[in-house]
């Protein structure tokens, strides 16, 4: 199934926010290739399989919930102290381009 | 390009097409804490000030779920006559955005604690109408951002932004319709009393304080039109930012004229998000998506499923309290109201108001009469809501008092509210400040009582002849006299008293 | 003996009767590690201030008669980078947290703290904990003590060699796919992976959050159980923390040390053993399931078919969790922001930060988790590997009603030399094989020294598997076989 090419990964990066280099994509979808190729055998063993429900926990809790109290957080100062950049008390960041969604 | 208009003609809209309308209204929760740490859920404050590892998306912070948040979820899903989950999950929803400390949403995905109900909604002349509701699913909400130099303030052309995390983590139950059909040209009514009466809802659950202009109430209007006959939906576009209940109205009615005007053009509808524009009641594009979102759902895996038990969500239903409906039919018998009485009562959102304005101390048809007429009117001339009105209750009980008293005549009393409603303060300062006070002192008023007499001395005759309706010729020129301050009661009283 | 010699339970005892101070004994590996440190690079920093403060706070709470805070009041030890240390720098081994100082403690450090338990210092690992060597720490590959030409494993190889080169008595690593227990099996030392949600992961940085755990290293079975037992219990700050009694992994490990096995059932996987498996490895494997044998262990053969598909489900898992997981190093809060020229974008500088912060390894990750999670990809990847991790639980579950516990080699090889296998990320992944099913499962897994390969002279490990929640059987398993085998550090070349 996999068979990633170098535009495939540039659109990964795209994706995930992650500045590539051209000599990075080359590198890249080689190995990504592989990984893929190797990982895809799982379908291979759950299509045999009827009935196999999805893990998507290692330990089966359920309703763990806490009770609705103000717990004491950070100060403005501990807030902002990790910052790279803050003005009037907020996180100063580059203008965004995006819309909200 | 040819040119086209840019909206069509609202009734040949409807000549044309059937809107199909999908309201999606996120609520947020006035639950003490956020929906996943113990930081105070609360409207405004010093920014950053309410923020934790956890909500700042600090490395290795974790969520855990608010007990009251579910239980609100669980409380407003079968007020909406829901199905509760009796197992569903978080999920992920990824994508990077500035105000989102993880740059993922902790939501819920195709697992919704409550789906496939129903809100039974009223409109202005009393038809009901039953809107589906496809699901309500819980999730977080986002930072603030302040975007700093650029013309106006806004994202577009600002030089940076500055982030407040106050919000971020806050509650939200997100309220999705089934597609509202077939309602023609009421489509944008039904909007506006879909969204009335879930907020109603919201009140009466005490869940959240729903201020819509402050942003604990959002709607999001999807509006598509297809051909007259046909079955397929046509392409829809969703309207974002509709803050107030009026505006989903108009937002509904304006996108309903515009894609008309695009489909008759011989144009077709960009699925697109638009933005509505409260100052001309227009809706305009948002910057078109590079590539539709694949958003990366997944399962939560930092918080475990929810399962609510059976005894745990009969437990919940027996916490609900009278519901709008309900009150509707009770109020209508306590008050002895008529069918119509009842409607404008609840259609202008006053019933609230009326209550608690009875609460303080006023008769019920005074109240009722003040809150749905006349202040409805001014309400309506300022365009804002009922409540938004700078008057309390409290206030207006004191005025319908002191007319009770006969401190002040109608007239004067609604000289004192215009008073109230420009911040003057209370009404007695009102009417201090003003000199409203009811003139009864009677040598006062006997002075211009003799002076009206003296100058109509024909009526005098006819009052003394026993023609004692002549007396209001003299009641009026006393009253314009004391320009309107007099108790015309009172007046009558003495010109006949003086005539015998 | 010198005192950085010596077992943490030896220490605490000395500390507590007054014959040693703690000072002294955090300032004693404090000089070995000014002393051997550069030539390994196990730690990342060392906060010798904070370690003396704590030390000399228990030694003034002994001094004043008050009973020590924990049986490891005093003794100091190294605590793996990926835990939120306040104040003090936590980098997860990342150029992108170059820098940070978090302000708060994970749950780990302050029970820690709470415990008496001076912390000398952040060790070295991959970053993020992506990687089976530590050699894709952006602060340089950390140097195993037995032969500095070799990684010391990984991710968690800080930790496991500053335990081999007796620069701390004690540390935490935490284990994803066995960042604990294979870096332990390469450097001689024990490495414990409790059952999952039995650790809070409160302020542990996660990679992978369903398979995260955070453990005690050690160079004693016992010392480890000490460890374990301050560390573990409920943390209601952890929604998948487990609020339940913490198995008694200490008198299960005292019980052990007598010897005696009978009656005990173990199951050999037979999965891991055979192809691709270093000869000196299952030599020691053998000779280690025959010490079993000895101590009067029932030993039978156990099939887990579905465990040959867990490194592949692992390897999309893993990544997709953590795609989103490190989501939030954007720049914009914390953290490095590179091109922020006051006219780029703040979507041009998350990229252009995420590019220069991350190495290799965790971009490879991050755009396989990417792939995964993507909707035309989600059913036959995630999806897929989310239904192997079933039938991987549904394997252990059965040879769970045959045994007791199970044994396997804990990797595959010993340590292999630094640079060998950096651009072959198939070959690197090779080294998590046995130790992944248990991460998948959630099930407690450990790796103890079963002595030196006959073919290269290296330390290999004999991993024991037990149920959740069943900590304390692997631990008795654990201490009879190390009372059996005797001392494996004792051959250890001088730095
Ligand atoms: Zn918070």
């Amino acid at each position: 199934m996999p068979n990633i090419s170098r535009d495939e990964v540039a659109h990964l990066a795209k994706l995930a926010r992650l500045g590539v280099t051209d000599e990075e994509l080359d590198t890249f979808a080689p190995q990504l290739d592989v990984i893929l190729e190797s990982v895809a055998k799982v379908s291979e063993v759950v299509g045999t399989q009827q009935d196999v429900p999805p893990t998507s926990h290692a330990v089966e809790l359920t309703n763990v919930f806490r009770e609705d109290e103000v717990r004491q957080g950070l100060t403005q100062e501990q807030a902002l102290s990790g910052a790279p950049a803050a003005e009037d008390g907020r996180f100063r960041v580059p203008r965004i381009l995006g819309e909200e969604q | 390009m040819t040119a086209v208009a840019e909206t069509l003609d609202y009734d040949e809209v409807l000549d044309h097409f059937d809107p199909v309308l999908g309201l999606e209204v996120h609520v947020e929760l006035n639950t003490k804490t956020k929906m996943f740490c113990g930081c105070a859920n609360v409207f405004g404050g010093e920014p950053n000030t309410h923020v934790c590892p956890t909500c700042l998306g600090l490395p290795g912070a974790l969520p855990v779920m608010n007990a009251r948040g579910i239980e609100s979820a669980i409380r407003i899903g079968l007020a909406l006559n829901c199905e509760i989950a009796p197992w569903c999950r978080f999920a992920r929803k990824n994508y990077f955005y500035p105000d989102m400390p993880k740059n993922f949403q902790t939501s819920q995905y195709d697992e919704p604690i409550a789906f496939n109900g129903y809100l039974d909604v009223v409109l202005d002349d009393g038809e009901v109408v039953r809107v589906g509701i496809e699901r309500a699913h819980m999730e977080e909400d986002t930072g603030k951002s302040l975007h700093v130099g650029g013309a106006t303030g806004r994202i577009h052309g600002a030089e940076h932004s500055l982030l407040d995390y106050n919000r971020a983590g806050v509650p939200l139950i997100e309220i999705v319709t089934k597609p509202i059909e077939g309602m023609g040209h009421r489509a944008p009514e039904v909007a506006r009393a879909y969204v009335t009466a879930l907020r109603e809802l919201m009140l009466a659950l005490g869940v959240s304080d729903v201020r819509m202009d402050q942003g604990s109430m959002r709607c999001d209007a999807n509006v598509s039109l297809m051909p007259k006959g046909a079955t397929e939906f046509g392409t829809r576009t969703e309207t974002k930012n509709v803050n107030s209940l009026r505006s989903v109205e108009r937002a509904v009615r304006y996108e309903m004229t515009r894609q008309a005007a695009v489909l008759r053009g011989g144009g077709s509808i960009t699925q697109e998000t638009r933005h509505f524009q409260e100052a001309d009641g227009t809706t305009s594009s948002g910057r078109p998506k590079e590539t539709s979102e694949d958003y990366r759902y997944f399962p939560e895996p930092d918080l475990v499923p929810i399962a609510p038990s059976r005894e745990w969500v009969e437990e919940l239903s027996g916490t609900l309290p009278e519901l709008p409906w309900q009150r509707r039919k009770r109020v209508q018998q306590e008050w002895g109201l008529t069918d119509e009485e009842t409607r404008d009562l609840f259609n202008t959102g006053a019933a609230d108001l009326v209550a608690a304005t009875v609460d303080a101390g006023a008769s019920v048809s005074e109240a009722r009469s003040w809150w749905v007429q006349y202040l409805t009117q001014q309400a309506n001339t300022r365009e804002v809501e009922l409540p938004e009105l700078p008057i309390t209750p409290a206030q207006l009980a004191r005025v319908i008092e002191l007319i009770g008293e006969g401190t002040l005549t109608h007239k004067l009393a609604r000289e004192v509210v215009q008073g109230v409603l420009a911040g003057e303060g209370d009404p007695d300062q009102v009417i201090a400040d003003r000199g409203l006070e009811v003139v009864s002192d009677d040598s006062a008023l006997l002075a211009a009582v003799d002076e009206a007499l003296a100058a109509q001395p024909d009526v005098v005759d006819k009052i003394k002849g026993g023609k004692v309706q002549a007396a209001g010729a003299i009641v009026g020129a006393v009253m314009k006299a004391t320009k309107g301050q007099a108790d015309a009661k009172r007046v009558r009283e003495l010109v006949l008293e003086r005539c015998q | 003996m010198s005192v950085i010699k010596q077992t943490a339970a030896e220490l605490a005892a000395r500390i507590h009767s007054g014959e040693l101070s703690s000072v002294d004994v955090t300032q004693a590996h404090l000089e070995r590690i000014s002393k051997v440190d550069e030539q390994l690079n196990a730690f990342r920093h060392v906060d010798a201030d904070g370690a003396l403060e704590a030390a000399a706070k228990v030694d003034a709470d002994i001094a004043a008669g008050k009973p020590p805070a924990s049986p490891l009041a005093g003794v100091p030890l190294g605590l793996k980078d990926v835990l939120t240390t306040q104040g003090v720098p936590t980098t997860c081994g990342s150029k992108t947290l170059e820098g940070w100082l978090p302000p708060y403690d994970a749950t780990v450090t302050r029970r820690l703290r709470e415990a008496g338990v001076p912390i000398l210092g952040k060790t070295n690992m991959d970053e993020f904990a992506m990687g089976s060597s530590t050699e894709n720490s952006a602060y340089g590959p950390t140097r195993n003590p037995w032969d500095t030409s070799r990684i010391p494993g990984g991710s968690g190889g800080g930790s496991s060699a500053a335990l081999a080169a007796f620069e701390a008595p004690l540390a935490i690593g935490t284990d994803t796919g066995g960042s604990i227990r294979q870096p332990g099996a390469v450097t001689g030392t024990v490495g414990v992976k409790p059952t999952y949600g039995g650790v809070s992961r409160y302020g542990l940085v996660a990679f992978s959050s369903s398979l995260d755990q955070a453990g005690p290293c050690a160079r004693t079975v016992l010392d480890a159980a000490l460890l374990h037992e301050v560390i573990a219990g409920h943390d209601p700050l952890d929604s998948t923390s487990i609020d339940a009694p913490v198995p008694p992994v200490v008198e299960a490990a005292k019980q052990g040390a007598n010897g005696d096995l009978t009656g005990v059932k173990v199951g050999v996987v037979t999965q891991f053993t055979g192809e691709g498996y270093q000869r000196g490895v299952l030599d020691s494997f053998q000779a280690a399931v025959e010490q079993l044998r000895a101590l009067g262990a029932d030993v039978v053969e156990i099939s887990c078919p579905s465990f040959d598909y867990a490194l592949p489900a692992y390897y999309l898992i893993a990544p997709s969790e953590c795609s989103s997981n490190l989501a939030r190093f954007d720049a914009m809060r914390y953290g490095l922001r590179i091109g922020d020229d006051g006219d780029r974008s703040a979507e041009e500088v998350m990229s252009l930060s995420r590019e220069a912060g991350f190495g290799p390894e965790v971009k490879r990750r991050i755009m396989i988790g990417t792939y995964a999670l993507s909707s035309g990809y989600y059913d036959a990847y995630y999806g897929s590997a989310q239904q192997v991790r079933t039938l991987i639980t549904r394997d252990f579950a059965a040879a769970y009603e045959q045994v007791d516990v199970l044994v396997s080699p804990t990797t595959p090889t010993t340590a292999f030399r630094i640079g060998e296998r950096v651009d072959d990320p198939m070959a690197m992944y090779l080294a998590d094989l046995c130790t992944i099913p248990a991460n998948l499962a959630g099930n407690a897994a450990m790796s103890v020294p079963s002595g030196l390969a006959d073919d290269d002279g290296l330390p290999v490990g004999l991993q024991i598997m037990a149920p959740t929640l069943a900590d304390d059987r692997m631990y008795r398993v654990a201490a009879a076989y190390e009372a059996a085998r005797g001392p494996v550090l004792d051959q250890i070349p001088e730095l």
